[in-house]
């Protein structure tokens, strides 16, 4: 499992971290019944606040993605919830390269694509 | 007991001149908290009235809940000092060996195992020591003694890079143990990696403040282009910290608000909305412009 | 151990300070001022060892003691460690306390090993002088004195610089010590005179004739003391 942060960004170092795992999932990087790293471990590794990864696995857990067993580590989940995001997410992923597709032969750069799709979402920001 | 420091009204006068005109500020336990501030913003002398090194003007302050003064509370604590300086005539193991007594909860496996992780020479003389050596055995001191609370100032301050992020790992280590690490910094860089929660001060006060994650979800920029810019003036609301109008583009620092922000937009015809999230430098750069400003 | 730091801080100053002061005792021991030579045979000791004491021992110990009080805070400073030190929990009072002990012993032994130099150097060459004399002058010298290490000690806690602090230093000695002689209404504050007075000595035989009167070293120590409490009383308010 490969995890690049930018710290910079703007965006929570949690999320990236999220992000960042969840796609690993997605593209089999990580299997059900793997285990992740110890909150600590990873904290080390990536130099970052453990409560950061903490958060991000707490996160992950909420989505269904992983089990957190309490003293005995992380561990990527096996079940229906997980699965069917995945498959979402293949599915959404699909949708989304047809629509950038299309945009691109409108004639629209990649950061034009980019804005139109966060100004879309601005609500979602708001709400979280 | 939440806060592990805490300020109010803190002042500090050398002459006429006010290095802290008020600082307030908590920092929560069991997190790694920034400390952040332009050279001369007042860190060093807010750390210094900590470990009663100077004594405050006016204000109230408490170190893990007790005064500054008490001799009790530096058992429970740790510093490492900007420039790392040690006595230059005691060698690594007298000075660790000096060290040693003061601490209860001391532990010597983690002194085995850091002079070793360290590759520490033994019997080399401190004002023998590079820097870099110099900050691991400010470290080893530290860390052996298993403190509530680490206090460093401008930790990775004159060390190479591969140093500085060794040091910023110790501290992510010591922060799974659950000490709260409060650091002082002028580098936004670091400040943005490892801390949970920051300060940021200026001219003595303090400018931004609250744990990062937040911040990155409460600022936007919202960027809006028109043919015919409105005056800056029609988007000052609630939740606008900075409108700056480029040309076309009129750019707004949003702490809020920003779907009111994106409509008005829309109902002035904006041809473009665009929403970005904030850095931490953007952010703080905005907030000293502020400041100044306000002066 | 806080009180092995001062002390291996201290200790090569001390070292030097005693090496030198003995080395004065001898010289001054065996070399007669008059006739302007080494004189080692048929020597009085009774007369070369008060003189010694009283004439040599005593100013240059003087000076010796306001030095052995420089130190403390301002200069760590200057070396870089304070705020390490500071940061230890251990309190500035205690802190004082061990420097001002450290050296107050110091110099109490930097007088009274030189003086007891004298009797061991007497018997070596075919003399003699009473070892009681030497111990019990020596003794005056380092209580009545320790006056000029709490200058010593007050000066280091208000200027930084070990110039600054020494130069104020070793003018108030010199005030304290030729200065009284030169106007007749302070000849009564003259040190030398308390410790050492001549008054007590048998001109015949240069030895102590009599009970020498403490008065003197006590109002001497009650001054060391005060000027040691004001040193306590800057060095805790001091912002470092």
């Amino acid at each position: 499992m490969v995890i690049r942060l930018m710290p910079s960004s703007g965006v929570p170092i949690y999320l990236q971290i999220v992000e960042q795992i969840r796609h690993s999932i997605e593209i089999g990087a990580l299997v059900e019944g793997d285990q992740l790293p110890a909150i600590r471990t990873l904290a080390e590794e990536l130099v970052v606040s453990p409560n950061t990864v903490v958060k991000a696995y707490d996160e992950l857990e909420r989505e269904g993605l992983i089990r957190l067993r309490h003293g005995a580590g992380a561990y990527v989940k096996n079940s229906n919830l997980g699965k069917s995001q995945v498959r979402r997410l293949r599915e959404a992923s699909v949708v989304v390269k047809e629509t950038v597709r299309k945009l691109r032969s409108m004639g629209l750069s990649d950061d034009e694509i980019r804005r139109l799709f966060e100004a879309e979402l601005i609500e979602e920001v708001v709400m979280r | 007991m939440k806060a592990v420091i805490e300020t109010r009204d803190l002042t500090k006068r050398f002459g006429h001149n006010y290095a802290l005109a008020g600082l307030t500020m908590t920092v929560p336990r069991g997190q790694i908290v920034g400390f952040l501030g332009r050279n001369g913003a007042g860190k060093t002398t807010t750390i210094k009235i900590l470990l009663d090194v100077i004594r405050r003007t006016s204000g109230e302050v408490a170190l893990l809940g007790e005064p500054t003064g008490s001799v009790a509370v530096r058992r429970r604590i740790g510093f490492l000092s900007e420039d790392k300086r040690l006595y230059p005539y005691m060698t690594v193991r007298e000075v660790i060996a000096f060290t040693r007594p003061f601490f209860p909860t001391w532990r010597v496996e983690t002194e085995t195992r850091l002079l070793a992780d360290f590759e520490l020479p033994l019997n080399r003389k401190v004002s023998a020591l590079s820097k870099g050596m110099r900050t691991k055995v400010g470290l080893l001191l530290n860390l052996c003694r298993h403190a509530e609370l680490l206090i460093l100032d401008e930790p990775s301050e004159g060390l190479d890079p591969v140093m500085g992020e060794q040091m910023l790992q110790c501290l992510v280590q010591q922060a799974a143990d659950g000490t709260t690490i409060f650091f002082s910094s002028h580098q936004v860089a670091e400040v943005e990696q490892i801390a949970d929660y920051i300060i940021a001060v200026e001219k003595g006060r303090v400018i931004l403040e609250g744990s990062l994650d937040h911040l990155r979800h409460k600022f936007r920029r919202v960027n809006l282009v028109f043919d015919d810019p409105p005056e800056p003036e029609a988007f000052r609301r609630h939740g606008v910290d900075q409108v700056i109008v480029q040309g076309r583009t009129v750019s707004i620092l949003a702490n809020g608000n920003v779907e009111e922000i994106a409509a008005l937009g829309r109902i002035h015809a904006a041809k473009s909305v665009e929403v970005q999230p904030v850095g931490l430098k953007e952010l703080f750069l905005e907030k000293v412009r502020e400041e100044h400003a306000n002066s | 151990m806080p009180i092995r730091k001062i002390w291996r801080e201290s200790r090569s100053r001390f070292v030097f300070i005693l090496v030198a002061l003995l080395v004065l005792t001898g010289a001054s021991l065996f070399y007669d001022a008059q006739a302007e030579e080494v004189v080692i045979e048929s020597k009085d000791f009774h007369e070369a060892g008060l003189r010694t004491i009283r004439g040599v021992l005593f100013p240059f110990w003087a000076i010796s003691a306001m030095f052995l009080g420089l130190g403390g805070f301002l200069r760590e400073r200057a070396v870089g460690s304070l705020d390490y030190t500071l940061s230890l929990p251990v309190s500035r009072t205690r802190w004082f306390l061990y420097r001002a002990l450290n050296g107050a012993l110091q110099s109490v032994a930097a007088a009274l090993i030189p003086a007891l130099a004298v009797p061991v150097l007497a018997a070596l060459f075919g003399g003699d002088y009473p070892v009681g004399d030497a111990l019990l002058l020596g003794l005056r010298i380092g209580l009545g004195g320790l006056l000029f290490y709490a200058l010593g000690l007050l000066t280091s806690t208000l200027f930084a610089g070990d110039y600054a602090s020494a130069g104020i230093g070793l003018a108030l000695v010199f005030v304290l010590t030729k200065g009284t002689r030169v106007f007749e209404t302070f000849e009564r504050l003259n040190l030398q005179d308390a410790v050492i007075p001549m008054d007590m000595i048998d001109r015949s035989t240069n030895l102590i004739h009599g009970q020498m009167p403490w008065h003197g070293i006590a109002f001497s120590l009650v001054l060391s003391l005060m000027l040691s409490a004001l040193a306590w009383k800057v060095t805790s308010a001091t912002d470092f």
